[in-house]
């Protein structure tokens, strides 16, 4: 910046060494952009099964709760029916463990009831439930992609 | 009479070093050691290179094969875990020796930066090192600590794709993690070392007290007897190690499979135990960042005294080296509960 004899006027002069600062800098942040853009491809994942066919209700007794790994749910057999629920811990996805009448998480000690709601924290949120109903040949489907509340059971 | 031209290696020392700074038990040689290590890591890793497979499918039947059929591959192994875990320990003794004799002050401020970053390189080497075995003991600690990234208000579901290279674990995850931790660090790693050194010799050697004169001075050849000394000691304790030891290895890591129980990598057993108390954002993000700001912060907010420099706990710096031990104390304890 400069200024001119008569002291009114300020004239901006873009230096060689200017110049060339800005191309740099402006190419930097043009290839970081390219950078950011070229990490943050989302590559197929591997996904777990949206949806699952078991056996015959008969095969999970009353008061059983049985881990489905492909969906990563618990199938839960009560008084009042068959329901399902996210094996995954709402505080940050470790898979949560059968305890005594309960729910444990071994990563942080959350804890939640059968029926998926907090009992101890740091997790915030109950578990998610998923549909549980029938298949054509009356055997249990578990589907993750409808979520409904733990106390819609399948009652059979 | 034409003297003899110095090696490399003694080129890299001052000629001349203070006596009193110069002896073992002023650094205790930790700077030295952790150099050591890094270099015992970047040559086992190099042999581990040429057998690891970084996929989800293969990592860990890579890492058995080189564990329990490759000749030697168990020893190599061995060091490349010892030398990972004791430079977590080394370079965090330096940092505490480099507070207490008051090393950080003046013109060393800079020095002080680059070593902060160095420790959370060797960190992050340490977490992506240990998720590279792909096994059942792995998955957790790795789940959570990407799951944390996701908590990062705006920038972590970004930060989270570019870490983990999908929507969730897997494939990419690997691939990312081997990437970062074979290349990535370790050019990082490779300018911040030199840097560091570069600034050591730079800012007038090994720091040393600066009231008495005429300082006492023993040639470089008395301290590379006792460096050579130490590495022959270090070597010998990571041969031990490795040998008495081994590295844990268990079965494929399986997301869908139920943990027994899930433990943090020792480093991180303290993060592990805060998650345990709150918010996953302020205990397992903003804590461990502001501790670290906090250890960044010690020339120019804790001690901006130019005095104390090469002094044993001087009274300029008392309150940089309260926050430094209380910072490593808090650690130790969180850590100790999460264990016993």
């Amino acid at each position: 910046m400069k200024i001119d004899n008569t002291g009114k006027h300020k004239i901006y002069t873009l230096t060689r060494r200017a110049f060339l600062n800005l191309s740099l800098l402006i190419s930097a942040a043009a290839s970081s952009w390219g950078i950011i853009k070229f990490l943050s491809y989302k590559a197929p994942e591997e996904r777990l099964l949206s949806f699952i066919t078991l056996n015959q209700p008969q095969a999970y007794h009353l008061g059983s709760v049985t881990y489905i790994r492909e969906v990563k749910a618990w199938l839960i057999h009560d008084q009042e029916g068959f329901y399902a629920l996210s094996s995954t811990c709402t505080h940050l996805g470790c898979t949560i463990n059968l305890g005594e009448e309960r729910f444990d998480c071994p990563c942080h000690g959350s804890q939640f009831d059968l029926a998926g709601r907090v009992l101890k924290g740091p997790a915030a949120s109950p578990l998610p439930g998923y549909q549980v109903r029938l298949s054509d040949d009356g055997r249990i489907v578990i589907d993750r992609r409808v979520s409904v509340p733990p106390s819609q059971r399948l009652d059979i | 009479m034409k003297r003899k031209r110095p090696n490399f290696y003694l080129h890299l020392h001052s000629p001349k070093i203070p006596k009193r700074e110069g002896s073992f038990f002023y650094t205790f040689g930790l700077g030295g050691i952790s150099m050591f290590l890094l270099l015992w890591l970047g040559l086992t890793g190099l042999l581990e290179v040429f057998y690891y497979i970084p996929s989800a499918a293969d990592a860990n039947r890579s890492v058995q094969m080189i564990t329990f059929l490759i000749p030697y591959g168990k020893l190599i192994r061995g060091i490349h875990y010892w030398a990972g875990q004791l430079l977590v320990v080394t370079t965090t003794l330096h940092m505490l020796r480099v507070v207490l004799t008051g090393s950080y002050k003046a013109q060393r401020s800079l020095n002080w930066l680059l070593g902060a970053v160095l420790l959370v390189v060797v960190l992050l080497f340490n977490f992506t090192g240990y998720a590279l075995r792909w096994d059942e003991d792995i998955s957790w600690a790795l789940l959570v600590g990407t799951n944390l990234i996701k908590t990062i208000p705006l920038i972590g579901d970004s930060l989270y794709q570019i870490a983990v290279g999908s929507s969730s674990i897997g494939e990419q995850t690997i691939v990312r993690f081997y990437g970062w931790h074979i290349y990535g660090f370790a050019i990082i790693a490779g300018i911040f070392i030199v840097w560091h050194m570069f600034r050591v010799r730079r800012d007038g050697g090994i720091s040393s007290r600066q009231d008495d004169y005429p300082v006492e001075k023993i040639t470089r050849d008395e301290l590379v007897e006792i460096e050579i000394l130490a590495m022959f000691v270090v070597s010998i304790i990571l041969i031990a190690l490795a040998l008495l030891l081994p590295p844990s290895l268990s079965g494929p890591a399986d997301l869908n499979n139920i943990p027994e129980d899930a433990t943090a990598p020792w480093f991180f057993i303290w993060v592990q135990q805060l998650l345990g108390s709150g918010d996953p954002l302020v205990m397992g993000v903003l804590i461990p960042v502001f501790l670290l700001a906090l250890i960044m912060l010690v020339p120019f907010l804790l001690d901006r005294n130019q005095s104390g420099i090469g002094v044993w706990f001087n009274k300029e710096g008392r309150l940089a080296q309260i926050t430094i031990i209380l910072i490593i104390v808090s650690i130790l304890i969180l850590t100790l509960i999460k264990v016993l």
